[in-house]
């Protein structure tokens, strides 16, 4: 009766213990175990290294300038036919349909602010850990997260703005220019900067990305994966192109051209166009490719989303584009990328988990120093240099071609229509159509559409709109 | 001391013994259903407190004072019976189940058990009996219409599918809506744990045939003693137990045979050609490079001779054929109690290649050691299997290029499956870069392609399962070292492990890499391990002070952590067509999917007082407090609790001797509660985290990939609950009416950013919008006939609910719901949470056929997409409008929940049949048939019969504008349209069975207890004005902000089976 009870007892002393004791307070903060905290994520320069590579694989998302961005600003463009008529693989970017609430619209605000986000993140981070690195390694860093700051605001600016800069020298309102980086709710509302507000900013950070880069980095793709000085230098005759400075497209692509042929870059990686046209969309590092996102089996730009899937599937040339143009002969290197059947494929670019989407190239440096080395001819006259350049490039993939344009116009118009052929599918016929104040050309059933038309530019997302109550729509 | 009190004690008991003349009176206990004997029944005698209990044989013998005494015979489960028994020496005594008497209905309540007629909560209850024979995955599936307070939407008839269910309306905004489900004490994981496109329910894994009952938790009296957990309404689940007596043996099975109801009518291949080249010809420019602007390019073809006509949906749907088995086995004895079952069920659904299969052990042991010992533990183990097709009819997937569900409708009828040579017919199957490229059906005749995959080829080729092998299980202690003072400590754990494989073939479909042909045919697996330890201790203390107080205590601790752990792994480029699993050749290792290692806690302490006085008045409070790991530090705890009091007016005598010969039971309660709910934060939500990943090849990133909230805290809601029990002519009638009103505060939403801000996911978690849920429910439970050979039992309950949204966080004035690609819902303050956002419209211009829409200003605007693209959209004086913009020209048309449900069971025994009739109601929401903008599509997509009314001439009246191929505007496929939206009230019948029970003196010749055949239909017949498939759909699961969407998903299956119920 006695030892029951004791029994008892215990029993029941135990129970209560482990009911006091069953308080483990220390897990109520689990540590993740597979992400940082903010508080450590700057806390070595390996980290901070990766944080750089980081705001590079932003840029890359296959919604931004790892496939899409390129890609609408291509098939806005006249060059491209859309085959499949679906809804998700850019037909309303080409037949100027999307509105606000488009992914599209949507999907590449997203992506390019996301990116921008991750540079501003980045920027702080090394402003709050400064005892990490030393000062020249840091400012390295900044540079390349300016020069990803850059980029992105150029491609966003160049759809949503809602006037193309030579329109009016910027006066029409741009993106709201976010320079400090988000982590909290606060300071969800911001106007936007005009767009000469915008293209200063984006000098500016290339500028600041210019000194303090490296000349250029020490083994494999990196000189092309990442920016470098010419890659900043070569950004920056595209931005100038794109406000019509074009005396400024002169003097910073000076730096990379030489006055006179072999035309190669004489500092930082020497830069040249390669021997075949192919060669930079196939083989990698190339020294043609200034900046280029790379691509991979397992780090590609996802689905729907890359250049070759977009010409060889979703879209084909146009007929009636620059594939009907006479001076683009069947001999040129580039027409072989060219399908005889119909609808017409364009090979440029053939897989998309492991062709580099070229960012910048030598040909395109080229081309940009040509126009405008063409347009600040004086009077009529044809610049000897421009053609020159112009020649370069055509008889790389065309040998025994030769430009002869009697007059300037001429000349400007050769460069132009090379411009479409050489760079064709890379993502600069919209911007080549906006900067020149020209009209859309119709296509297929699609109607033109002149910088009249509200199509003309993209409409700025709803989800913006909605939640930034100082944002306007174009 | 002691010794001598208890001396004195036994002197007095010897004295009154001596002086009394005793009796003994002996007989048996049998339950008065089926005659079975029944033990362990207590029999008392009224005057002199003596009490026995029966044996295993029903058999007892108690000594009584006098010959002139009142026996009472109490049995959980049964009605107490008090018998005069002067003059007799033997009794036999024939029980009745208290099933259908509220007042001694026990119910299990958490923690503990109680009587229902104690209970100041409100809470239904669902006996496992009526849910075990309807043929479903999972017990939720069945419990449609069971209960007041409960609507329970089954989403399609896709298989493992969870269903959705919200107790007293959606009472999350983010998070889930599900409620807690506890499982014999504990609470479960619930949902669709697969990572691929074959659902898997957890809850799948329990065997509907080993519940024996299920408590809907309803308020917050009953609900907060789950604190956190509890905002969504809980389910109790208890299985089955052993019964001392003689070992019972059960089987039951059925077989049957599954099929779609109302499938789409579409155009064949006559119509199709002829309607989509007058599309062609209204479109009038070029669609196909060389054939001049309008003339046709659609073409009737033939393959061995005939027409090729191919119905569609006779390549995806199916008969299913399904058959289930179960053997259940339990006994005992005054110290052990067993039950013991197993099953198997295998179902094949009504889409081709959907299937599950279900094999599942359960033992559970009761033992009391010792009159102050009792330990026990269930096991369960289950391993099922489902397997799907890409049905497109799951969260996020209805605009999947090759689900199944559009694929069945959309392909267009003139192309066929085969090729003339017997292979499948696909573009360039003999050339990879072009059939690549493609990745279409073959087009046969046409001149333009017909867009999507060959539903054959995948269907026949791919392969997608998830297996789900779960370990159910817990121990128990309980120990009374004092008289009524019980210290139980239960130990639960689940661990599972889902194994997810999907294969897509190298040919065709989603395997295809569409540039780069190397990479064709991928693989994919994920194993995750889903692990959750519960550790429960509580103490009882009951005590009864004087003779009118009753107080009931309770203190207990539970702490519970829950780890999901997943690796892993994806594959490409199958070198031989040979290998279809993940283990075949193939040349390519690409990046795990879908990894993920993370972890929760909750610790909790928490204490229940349950007074009554006279068991007339009762009052009962009860509070929690709980740590939660997710929240952010210094947040992580929140205290609930509630109150509630109940008064038994038809026990007082003023009633008894009045209005009680009529109501006699009048029952008026009312509870005040304070709940938390954790299903809606992520489980590192709080925390600002970096992500990290590759660039190119050998850089590794970081980067920012959350921002989190240093301010996140619970969310909470304050429930307010009012009822009325009345019972009619001895409970021949029972009425339960109740009032709700929950008032749900600090819900945690991802508040949007700018997404100019670039704040990953462009949201940030916070606790920032308030709404709440009302409404009134009703049940009357009757026995409205009860003769010998005729009984008819009927349930009706009906709920009205209304729920607002009242506010979001401060600068957010909407949160759109998308599914998937498409903008439908939207939750605004001041309307129900997900109401539908649609652009509206006013019919077709009988002059020209052009669609009418109207702007956010309620002007006409007519397109016709034949013309130019700016001048596609006008106004009625003719001047270019600008596109219809959903954002713009959108307006709230309707709520998605409905405004009141219910549910109408009757149960009618003739002699040996017995009949089963039940249904269930929902009215006062709309629904979007998004399919039906798919079937009006103008672009290659085949159409529903309908379009054949289209407008063609001037002055025709019709629904469909004129046709003009590529046109997906009009008719809604590109922007939702008003003309979609149709009312979605509906009565269904819900099982219709028709059962035949052998009588006991046939069955006892062959040793059998009970034989019930019957014949049962799932799902006979529905009414409603919906025009779709059924208008009980939800594509998008249980997701809150965008309900009642039928989007490319299958419809429901209707089940005809054939089953038996026996007993030894």
């Amino acid at each position: 009766m006695q030892t029951n009870k004791n029994i008892k007892l215990l029993v029941g002393l135990a129970l209560s213990v482990s009911f006091m004791t069953s308080c483990k307070k220390e897990k109520l903060s689990p540590i993740p175990q597979t992400v940082l905290s903010d508080a450590v994520a700057f806390a070595t320069v390996d980290r901070v290294s990766q944080q750089v590579y980081g705001i590079y694989s932003a840029v890359k998302s296959g919604n931004f300038l790892g496939g899409r961005m390129l890609v609408y600003q291509d098939v806005r463009g006249e060059d491209w036919l859309n085959i499949t008529g679906n809804g998700v693989t850019a037909v309303g970017v080409w037949n100027f349909s999307i509105n606000s609430g488009d992914n599209q619209t949507e999907n590449t605000w997203s992506a390019g602010y996301a990116a921008i986000n991750r540079a501003n993140v980045v920027l702080e981070g090394i402003d709050a850990n400064a005892s990490v690195l030393p000062a020249t390694q840091a400012n390295q860093f900044r540079g390349e997260a300016r020069y990803c700051r850059a980029l992105c605001y150029f491609y966003l600016a160049s759809l949503y703005g809602k006037k193309a800069f030579t329109t009016d020298a910027g006066a029409s309102e741009g993106l709201p220019l976010r320079l400090t980086a988000s982590t909290s709710a606060n300071g969800a509302d911001l106007k936007r900067s005009t767009m000469a507000e915008v293209f200063t900013q984006i000098i500016t950070d290339l500028s600041f990305a210019e000194q303090n880069l490296p000349q250029s980095y020490t083994s494999g793709d990196t000189n092309v994966v990442r920016a470098h000085v010419n890659a900043a230098i070569a950004l920056k005759t595209r931005v100038y192109l794109q406000m019509g400075r074009y005396a400024d497209v002169i003097t910073e692509a000076n730096k990379l051209v030489p006055a006179a042929a072999p035309f190669a870059a004489a500092s930082g990686v020497r830069h040249r166009l390669a021997p075949a046209f192919l060669t930079p969309f196939r083989t990698y590092p190339e020294l043609e490719l200034i900046f280029a996102l790379p691509m991979n089996q397992s780090n590609g730009p996802g689905t729907q989303n890359g250049l070759a899937l977009y010409h060889n599937a979703e879209f084909a040339l146009n007929p009636s584009g620059i594939l009907a143009d006479t001076s683009w002969k069947a001999a040129d290197a580039r027409k072989a990328l060219v399908t005889a059947t119909t609808p017409v494929r364009y090979s440029k670019f053939n897989d998309d988990n492991n062709n580099f989407v070229p960012i910048s190239r030598y040909a395109e440096v080229m081309l940009n120093l040509a126009e405008a080395l063409a347009r600040q001819a004086a009077g009529t006259s044809v610049d000897a240099r421009a053609l020159s350049l112009l020649n370069t490039v055509r008889q790389r993939s065309m040998p025994g071609y030769t430009f002869a344009p009697a007059t300037k116009d001429a000349l400007i118009n050769a460069i132009l229509i090379e411009r479409r052929i050489e760079l064709l599918g890379e993502g600069f016929r919209s911007l080549d159509v906006m900067r020149l104040g020209g009209t859309f050309a119709a296509k297929g059933a699609v109607a033109a559409v002149p910088p009249s038309a509200q199509a003309y530019v993209w409409p700025i997302p709803a989800s913006e709109l909605l939640y930034n109550k100082l944002m306007t729509q174009n | 001391m002691r010794k001598l009190a208890c001396l004195l004690l036994g002197m007095v008991c010897l004295a009154a013994t001596s002086w009394a003349q005793s009796v003994s009176i002996s007989g048996t206990v049998t339950d008065a259903k089926d005659g079975s004997p029944l033990s362990g029944v207590s029999v008392t005698s009224k005057q002199s407190k003596a009490g026995v209990k029966t044996d295993l044989k029903g058999s007892f013998n108690i000594v009584v004072a006098q010959k002139n005494t009142t026996l009472v015979f109490s049995y959980v489960g049964f009605l107490t019976q008090e018998v005069n028994v002067s003059g007799s020496n033997t009794i036999n005594i024939k029980l009745e189940a208290a099933d259908a008497n509220l007042n001694e209905v026990v119910v299990t309540a958490a923690y503990g058990v109680t009587r229902k007629r104690d209970l100041t909560a409100s809470i239904a209850s669902v006996k496992g009996d009526a849910i075990k024979n309807i043929p479903t995955q999972s017990f939720e599936q069945g419990l449609s219409g069971k209960a007041a307070g409960m609507n329970v939407i089954i989403p399609n008839g896709v298989l493992n599918n969870p269903p959705v269910i919200r107790i007293r309306g959606a009472n999350s905004i983010t998070g889930s809506t599900f409620p807690l489900v506890v499982i014999d004490g504990l609470p479960a994981i619930t949902g669709d744990q697969s990572t691929n496109l074959a659902a898997n329910n957890v809850l799948g894994n329990l065997n509907p045939s080993d519940i024996e009952d299920i408590q809907v938790l309803k308020d917050a009296a009953a609900t907060a003693i789950y604190g956190s957990r509890a905002a969504n309404g809980v389910l109790l689940i208890t299985t089955k137990r052993g019964k001392s007596g003689q070992t019972k043996v059960t089987y039951d099975a059925w077989v049957g045979v599954t099929k779609a109801y109302n499938l789409f009518e579409v155009l064949n291949a006559q119509q199709y050609v002829g309607y989509k080249n007058e599309a062609v010809k209204n479109l009038n420019a070029v669609v196909v490079t060389g054939v001049p602007a309008g003339n046709p390019i659609f073409f009737l073809d033939t393959i061995n001779g005939q027409i090729v006509d191919t119905k569609w949906t006779d390549e995806l749907y199916q008969t299913g054929f399904q058959q289930n088995h179960a053997v259940g086995i339990s006994g005992g004895n005054a110290s052990t109690r067993y039950y013991f079952s197993t099953g198997w069920t295998k179902q094949d659904g009504i889409l081709q290649t959907n299937e599950f299969d279900r094999k599942q052990i359960r033992m559970n042991i009761d033992h009391k050691a010792t009159s102050w010992l009792k330990l026990g533990g269930n096991f369960n183990f289950s391993r099922g299997k489902t397997r799907s097709p890409n049905s497109g009819s799951l969260p996020g997937t209805p605009f999947a290029t090759a689900g199944s569900a559009r694929l069945a409708f959309a392909t267009a009828p003139n192309v066929s499956p085969y090729a003339l040579d017997g292979r499948y017919n696909i573009i360039g199957i003999d050339n990879a870069a072009q059939r690549n490229s493609f990745n279409q059906i073959g087009r046969n005749k046409n001149l333009f392609n017909s867009g999507f995959v060959n539903p054959t080829l995948i269907r026949d080729l791919n392969v997608i399962t998830s297996v789900s092998d779960q370990v159910l299980g817990n121990v128990f202690l309980e120990v009374t070292p004092l008289k009524n003072l019980v210290l139980r400590t239960q130990y639960n754990t689940s661990y599972q492990s889902v194994d997810d494989r999907t294969f897509y073939n190298a040919l065709h479909g989603d395997g295809i890499q569409t540039t780069a042909t190397t990479d064709d045919g991928r693989a994919f697996t994920a194993n995750s391990f889903i692990n959750r330890v519960n550790f429960t201790n509580t103490i009882n203390y009951d005590v009864t002070v004087g003779s009118d107080h009753n107080i009931g205590l309770l203190a207990g601790s539970e702490e519970q952590k829950t780890t999901t752990d997943r690796i892993s792994a994806s594959r490409s480029g199958l070198s031989d067509n040979f290998y279809n699993e993940f283990q075949g050749n193939f040349t390519l290792n690409d990046n795990p999917p879908s990894n993920a290692l993370t972890e929760n806690y909750l610790l909790s302490f928490f204490g229940r007082i349950n007074y009554n006085f006279k068991n007339k008045y009762f009052l009962s409070g009860n509070i929690r407090r709980d740590g939660y790991s997710a929240y952010a530090e210094g947040k992580k705890w929140g205290t609930f609790g509630g109150a509630s009091a109940a008064w038994n007016v038809s026990d007082e005598g003023f009633w008894q001797n009045g209005i009680g010969k009529t109501i006699n039971t009048f029952r008026v309660k009312g509870s005040y509660g304070y709940v938390g709910n954790i299903s809606s934060v992520g489980n590192f939500s709080a925390l600002s985290t970096f992500g990290s990943g590759v660039y190119g090849t050998g850089y590794p990133t970081i980067f920012f990939n959350q921002a989190g909230n240093k301010d996140l805290r619970w969310e909470s809601s304050r429930k307010l609950d009012v009822g009325l029990e009345l019972g009619f002519l001895r409970d021949r009638i029972s009425i339960e009416l109740g009032y709700y009103n929950s008032n749900i505060e600090d819900l945690i939403i991802d508040v949007p950013t700018p997404t100019s801000m670039g704040v990953p996911g462009n949201t940030i978690a916070a606790n920032a919008a308030k709404m709440y849920n009302r409404g009134i429910e009703f049940t009357v439970n009757a026995r409205i006939f009860s003769k010998k050979d005729f009984s008819w039992n009927a349930n009706f309950n009906i709920t009205t609910q209304k729920n607002r949204v009242t506010e979001l966080a401060p600068g957010v004035p909407e949160i759109i719901g998308t599914t998937q690609l498409e903008r439908t819902n939207i939750t605004r303050p001041g309307y129900s949470i997900g109401s539908f956002f649609m652009v509206r419209t006013n019919g077709v211009n009988a002059e020209t056929g052009e669609r009418i829409f109207l702007d956010g200003q309620d002007r006409e605007v007519l397109f016709d997409f034949s013309r130019p693209a700016a001048s596609r959209y006008r106004y009625r004086d003719g001047t270019n409008a600008p596109a219809i913009d959903l954002s713009r020209d959108g307006k709230i048309l309707g709520n998605a929940l409905p405004t009141v449900y219910g549910g109408f069971s009757n149960n009618v025994a003739y002699k040996n049949f017995d009949l089963v009739v039940d249904m269930y109601y929902s009215f006062g929401n709309k629904v979007y048939f998004g399919s039906e903008a798919g079937l009006w599509d103008q672009r290659f997509w085949n159409n529903s019969t309908e379009v054949l009314t289209r407008w063609q001439n001037k002055g025709d009246v019709t629904r469909i504008p004129k046709a003009v191929f590529n046109d997906n505007i009009s008719n809604g496929s590109a922007t939702p349209i008003d003309v979609h939206l149709y009312e979605g009230g509906f009565v269904k019948f819900r099982t219709l069975g028709l059962g035949y029970n052998f009588s006991k003196i046939t069955l006892a010749k062959i040793n059998m207890s009970t034989l019930r055949v019957y014949a049962q239909v799932l799902n006979p017949f529905i009414i409603t004005k919906y025009p779709g498939s059924d208008p009980e759909i939800s594509v998008n699961g249980n997701s809150a902000l965008t309900p009642g969407v039928d989007r490319n998903t299958v419809g429901q299956a209707r089940t005809f089976t054939f089953g038996v119920n026996v007993g030894f």
